[in-house]
């Protein structure tokens, strides 16, 4: 499917800023019309008949002939129709001010790192991630130490007091996110995190035009590990904190066991920008959402040596110039 | 595009060091007018010559004869160089005497000594009782050491460190021989009166001008290249409904204790450490009325 604008015929997409569809082109709102398409893989522009490069897990994509952006129906419909959407919130223009403030202080980036013509590359991507429920349970028993000590005259008393410390507590997790992208790297996603959940919304595929998409790549079995150990190391964080108070806790017995889970397939918003600098890719992730920022700059050799130099140079200069003065 | 991005390179760089370079060229321009200003002032001032006639052209009185006649005439010869240069007489007496049968302990009677003979002898380079510095060392079996009186310019120049760093030169050299040691008391003395010796405490060395440098830029580059892809925001309760775990169960029975004793040792009392002796005489007049400076030690 195409949305396009019913007054001029524009690719219509959707706006971050606006919360709403819009057409760049003469710029009205809400003037979006679903066209569908009989040929639903779309390897062929409908708008100009270029040939549109399409991935196996491609749900959304742009034309890079007429840059029109395309849904793929069959691959956000039925099975692959996501649950939950957290649509992008920050638009590409906001996107790069992010990025300029977050990497202004690195002096050492090469100098295009954030130039206009490059950050310009930057696309927004809908990540498929698998969220997961559980009703989990945790029952621990352990020995708890408490230690105490006094003076009384010149002698010092050191008290040992044991507890049979035991815990039983439910905790309800709701959508832990898992990425279902085997092209995101997963602790990229996982340092993306979190999302503010308020703002999931019910799927609709106008929150796709004007960015990259794609389906789930593995079911949610697959992966659905990931979501465990986030989940168990989540709730013995909590129950060492239900034990705080002890100096040492040996552990007797702790079990986490799972009452209920499910999993519910959503997508969510990440801006990439990838700089290529000496051959080699530098990728950046910020959250659509929130605004997060994943990635480190790409050092220039060159630069730390001259603006390094200059910094020894001055400094120098200074010094001798205080020697000379100081005579 | 390429030729562009130098162009940018080079407009990020003199906009990011323009304070630097600001700064900098301050100190280019001051450091040149003060050292221009100190060769042309230098060129034009002569050091005047002595003006005291009244005093002895004797410097060293070797009353304890500890040196040859030919070491005797060999410091003379060399005092005699050095005192225009410093501006100041440089006196230099021996002797074997016990100093503490009087009522006075050691450094005030090497101290009252010392400054009488000074005085006394109307030393003084630029005036009588004016520049000079005298070092009077006795040979007495018991009282042995040496004590330096300082006057005019030297009184100015000389803090303790200066005269601890003579009295070590003296007591150092002393290995090698008594020759060789009031050679070193002359020559510590021109070194720390002369330029580069009032130079060294408040100039820099070359491997300071660069190395200090050296290690801010250092850090610098260090701190700059220091980055971290991204912290860690989730917390344990970030996906939990509520917020908060529902605790089902919370028992902490008490089962056991035990107690440990320990006797703690309190000290009696407490020691104060020795140390190296070393008198200092500050400043102080002498019976003729005079200012003097100085300290001694025994050895």
């Amino acid at each position: 499917m195409i949305f396009k604008c019913r007054n001029c015929e524009g690719n219509v997409i959707y706006s971050p800023e606006k919360h709403a569809m819009f057409c760049p082109y003469c710029e009205s709102e809400g003037s979006e019309e679903r066209r569908e398409y009989t040929e639903n893989d779309l390897k062929i522009c409908p708008n100009c008949g270029g040939e549109v490069p399409v991935e196996e897990h491609t749900s959304a994509t742009k034309c890079p002939y007429c840059d029109n952006y395309l849904i793929l129906n069959p691959r956000v419909e039925g099975e692959y129709t996501p649950a939950l959407i957290i649509p992008f919130k920050l638009g590409k223009e906001k996107c790069k001010e992010i990025l300029r403030e977050k990497f202004k202080k690195c002096v050492f980036a090469p100098t295009d790192f954030l130039s206009e013509a490059r950050l310009n590359s930057m696309e927004g991507d809908y990540v498929p991630f698998w969220f997961y429920d559980y009703d989990a349970n945790c029952d621990f028993q352990g020995e708890g130490t408490k230690v105490r000590s006094w003076r009384a005259g010149n002698t010092e008393y050191t008290e040992t007091s044991y507890y049979n410390v035991v815990r039983n507590m439910d905790v309800d997790f709701r959508k832990i996110p898992v990425d279902a992208s085997e092209k995101m790297p997963d602790d990229v996603m996982d340092l993306l995190e979190p999302y503010d959940y308020q703002g999931l919304e019910p799927f609709k595929p106008e929150y796709l035009s004007g960015f990259m998409g794609e389906k789930y790549n593995v079911v949610s079995s697959l992966v659905e590990n990931r979501a465990e150990e986030k989940m168990e190391s989540s709730v013995s964080k909590m129950m060492r904190e239900s034990y705080a108070g002890y100096l040492n806790v040996r552990t007797i017995h702790s079990r986490i066991s799972q009452k209920d889970s499910a999993a519910h397939f959503g997508l969510l918003p990440v801006w990439k920008y990838i700089y290529t600098y000496k051959d080699k890719e530098y990728p950046f992730y910020v959250n659509g959402q929130t605004g997060k920022i994943v990635g480190t700059a790409p050092i220039s050799a060159k630069k730390v040596w001259v603006y390094a130099g200059t910094i020894w140079a001055c400094l120098a200069a200074i010094l001798a110039m205080v020697n000379v003065i100081a005579m | 595009m390429e030729i562009n991005v130098k162009k940018e390179a080079g407009r990020q760089y003199l906009k990011y060091f323009r304070i630097w370079f600001v700064i900098t060229g301050v100190f280019v321009v001051l450091g040149l007018f003060f050292g221009v200003s100190s060769l042309l002032s230098r060129e034009d001032e002569g050091k005047p010559g002595r003006q005291n006639s009244s005093a002895p052209e004797e410097r060293v009185y070797d009353f304890a004869e500890v040196l040859t006649d030919t070491e005797e005439q060999r410091l003379r010869e060399y005092i005699a160089q050095k005192e225009p240069l410093i501006q100041a007489d440089i006196v230099l007496v021996t002797i074997k005497e016990d100093v503490e049968s009087g009522n006075y302990g050691w450094d005030s009677a090497m101290m009252n000594y010392a400054d009488d003979f000074y005085d006394e002898k109307l030393y003084g380079y630029d005036a009588v009782h004016g520049n000079g510095v005298l070092l009077l060392d006795n040979w007495y079996d018991g009282q042995a050491g040496s004590w330096l009186s300082t006057c005019g310019n030297v009184y100015y120049r000389f803090g303790d460190y200066e005269i601890n760093r003579v009295l070590d030169a003296v007591y150092y050299g002393l290995d090698d021989g008594a020759y060789e040691a009031y050679m070193d008391y002359i020559d510590t003395v021109y070194y720390l009166m002369a330029e580069e010796g009032q130079m060294e405490s408040t100039s820099l060395s070359l491997g300071m001008i660069l190395g200090l440098p050296f290690i801010v830029a250092l850090i610098y580059a260090l701190v700059n290249l220091r980055q971290s892809k991204a912290k860690v925001t989730t917390q344990a309760n970030t996906y939990v409904e509520g917020g908060r775990p529902v605790m089902r169960v919370r028992r902490d029975d008490f089962i056991r204790k035990h107690v440990v004793t320990r006797r703690i040792e309190t000290s009696s009392g407490s020691r104060s450490g020795g140390g190296s002796r070393s008198g200092g005489g500050g400043s102080h007049r002498s019976s003729g009325g005079v200012t003097h400076g100085g300290g001694g030690r025994r050895r």
